[in-house]
């Protein structure tokens, strides 16, 4: 059974070239453009193997979004792998308190996205 | 912008997160319908089988980059398609233009570099877009093909650059034609003399592509009035001043 991914973007192209790669890796992805509609994706469905989370979404914040997964027992086994722009060590540590997987700086290159989020599924 | 009008299509090459973000807002300013691709596979079958108005390459220097381009230019819709290439330095530049890109930008780009750069490589899109377009049409006329004589048949299809003449005798590739023929709709007569590029033998009949050698310099001017007002409208005019994205 393949993998399923849930990407929670508001990045049009960055969506479509992570949800393109990740589909000719072998995985089944979803996709939402805001925190809410990727917070509902995941309840609704809860059965994602991963969630690839921005920090910065309209309506709802990474941060806000990754709370309620953790907080809902529907969710919070999902392993997160949040993207973010800021590169500092202690932002890092502090979402991966709150429950994140890793945190990666989103202005690299994304094959190291793809590339960690393989490790992630494949850790589980 | 009204619905019948049609948008042009780009492909942007890059891994770049920086690179797409920028991207992402400046061609949403200039209605290009954009494919994204990451990895060199899907970037040549994107190349190799969809038509494409640019190709926007974050130029790595790698053989990828040139494998793309290459592809590009070796694929018959998309042999003169605008080739934009971000570069990182001069050396680059050397690659890229040697390979074949039209328009060159130096990284980081930012949201303001970005267009200008895609304002500067607009007007080349569209003009090869129109040169592209070919109409359907059903004219008949009689084809003198030299070596044979006259031949009869009809235009079945028709662009600025050459003409899709269908018959009922053999044809074969490299042989000279002259065709005169009325445009529909029009008293106006049009001397065209062509090379036959291509065959095909559809329900029996020969189809042979003809591109054209010579076209009289003001039948020309009125064979590409008439395209423009027989194709789908393309956008006419570069984005709006007011329209432009401020820097982010």
């Amino acid at each position: 059974m393949r993998a399923r991914v849930l990407l929670i973007d508001d990045s049009r192209f960055l969506r479509s070239a992570l949800e393109k790669t990740l589909i000719a890796k072998g995985f089944e992805v979803q996709v939402a453009g805001d925190g809410e509609e990727g917070l509902r994706l995941a309840r609704e469905d809860g059965k994602f193997d991963l969630i690839l989370l921005d920090l910065f979404l309209p309506k709802m914040t990474g941060h806000e979004v990754l709370r309620l997964l953790k907080e809902d027992p529907a969710t919070a086994a999902i392993p997160v792998l949040v993207l973010s722009g800021l590169a500092k060590e202690k932002e890092r540590q502090e979402l991966m308190n709150s429950g994140a997987v890793d945190c990666l700086v989103k202005a690299q290159d994304l094959m190291a996205v793809v590339a960690s989020a393989e490790r992630c599924l494949k850790l589980e | 912008m009204s619905e019948d009008v049609v948008k042009l299509k780009g492909l942007l090459f890059s891994s770049d997160a920086q690179v797409l973000s920028v991207m992402n807002q400046v061609l949403d300013n200039f209605e290009i319908e954009t494919e994204v691709c990451i990895e060199l596979s899907s970037a040549l079958d994107a190349v190799t089988n969809t038509k494409l108005d640019t190709l926007i390459m974050d130029w790595t220097g790698s053989d990828d980059s040139i494998q793309i381009l290459n592809a590009m230019r070796n694929s018959a819709q998309n042999a003169k398609s605008t080739a934009l290439a971000m570069v990182n330095g001069d050396l680059e530049v050397q690659s890229a233009t040697k390979a074949g890109a039209n328009f060159i930008i130096y990284k980081p780009v930012n949201v303001d570099q970005a267009t200008r750069f895609l304002r500067a490589s607009y007007g080349n899109m569209l003009m090869q877009r129109r040169r592209a377009v070919r109409c359907s049409v059903d004219i008949p006329v009689t084809a003198d093909v030299i070596g044979t004589g006259p031949v009869e048949g009809k235009i079945v299809y028709l662009s600025v650059r050459g003409l899709a003449f269908q018959c009922r005798h053999a044809m074969q590739v490299d042989q000279h034609l002259a065709i005169a023929f009325k445009l529909p709709g029009t008293s106006a007569l049009i001397h065209v003399s062509g090379k036959v590029v291509n065959v095909a033998t559809p329900d029996d009949q020969t189809r042979a592509g003809v591109s054209f050698s010579s076209v009289p310099p003001k039948e020309f001017t009125v064979l590409e009035q008439w395209m423009s007002n027989h194709s789908p409208k393309l956008p006419s005019q570069l984005i709006a001043p007011d329209n432009r994205p401020t820097a982010s």
